[in-house]
């Protein structure tokens, strides 16, 4: 499916409506991330469980970041980032009981 | 999980407009721009090319933590002396993680530069060094190198950001200099969370190119190389 960037995504800092993570009514389970590489492509993917007893519909998807930055005193401050940003061009609907596994590939490239 | 008759294979069979059909542009772009003077400042040749080329050495040091959780495995990286260096990050005390940017006087981790050269190689991502480093120096065949210069900030133009790296190059050789290759060299220093303890990487390689048409710097002349690193161009 064809993925569409959104009008300023550059200033995004999150979702516009994040589907929590959970077996609640319109959440989804999150599995594990996923991420290899070849070459001089990064592949993130993660796998979603619909585990309700409702169609959940995904139009959105993003990849969320975060830095550690450690100080020589011991102390920390950690920064989330949205690193990517899509739409997508046709909503992913994932039925009950059903799955669904989303890949985001970072290609350095060009 | 159950998966109904015929569709066994989904996670193998990409569907066919996830390819790239030629209609989506790339949301990451690097591309060089290389200006040449002669020996009067004038400028005598601007060359431009697409940049294709991360090293095994910049994948490595950009994966994600996750990937190194999931494996419990390191990574290996090379420095332009041909030594290695695992690399195995973690969140928890006791593993090494790449140390700030920063000029403090214990080498830490920095931009060295962008370095020339008068060779090529075949297969970018597994370089580690440039095949024929043109030396720092007034020499014959040499190229006095100056100071690298990061833009002060990402600029931003609608969806596009981008920001570069340059660094200018004089000829005080006697002779016309030719540049064939260009890299991009990194300090990288290793500090454990649980101790002052270091591990210097060295200098890593982490963007190479062959240029498409060789680049001949005039006797009393300079050349500039620009990187530009672009998102959503």
């Amino acid at each position: 499916m064809a993925l569409v960037l959104r009008p300023s995504v550059l200033s995004l800092t999150s979702l516009a409506a994040p589907i929590l993570n959970g077996t609640g009514a319109g959440e989804l389970s999150y599995g594990t991330l996923s991420v290899s590489y070849a070459g001089a492509m990064i592949f993130v993917s993660v796998t979603v469980y619909n585990l309700t007893s409702s169609t959940i519909t995904v139009t959105e998807i993003g990849l969320q970041g975060t830095v550690i930055i450690q100080y020589s005193s011991g102390n920390k401050s950690t920064y989330n980032f949205l690193l990517s940003y899509d739409t997508f061009s046709t909503a992913v609907s994932v039925p009950a009981s059903g799955m669904a596994v989303f890949q985001i590939t970072l290609s350095f490239t060009g | 999980m159950m998966v109904s008759k015929g569709i066994e294979n989904t996670d193998f069979v990409m569907p066919k407009d996830a390819y790239d059909i030629g209609k989506d542009m790339p949301t990451f772009n690097a591309y060089l721009t290389i200006i040449v003077r002669d020996s009067e400042g004038k400028i005598v040749k601007v060359h431009r090319q697409r940049s294709h080329s991360p090293t095994f050495n910049f994948i490595s040091l950009f994966l994600p933590l996750q990937y190194f959780i999931n494996c419990n495995c390191g990574v290996s990286v090379e420095n332009t002396g041909g030594s290695t260096n695992g690399f195995i990050p973690c969140a928890s005390s006791g593993c090494g993680n790449i140390s700030y940017p920063n000029t403090a006087t214990n080498a830490p981790t920095y931009l060295v530069m962008i370095q020339v050269g008068s060779g090529s190689q075949s297969n970018p991502y597994s370089a580690y060094k440039l095949a024929s480093p043109i030396a720092n120096g007034s020499g014959s065949g040499q190229l006095v190198y100056g100071t690298p210069s990061v833009s002060p900030s990402i600029y931003v133009s609608g969806n596009s950001a981008y920001f570069t790296i340059s660094q200018t190059f004089n000829n005080s050789s006697g002779g016309t200099v030719t540049i064939t290759e260009v890299g991009i060299i990194t300090q990288v220093q290793i500090t454990y969370s649980n101790s002052t303890n270091t591990v210097n990487f060295g200098q890593l390689l982490v963007w190479y190119d062959v240029l498409s048409s060789s680049i001949s710097v005039p006797n009393g002349g300079s050349v500039t190389i620009y990187y530009t690193f672009t998102v959503n161009p």
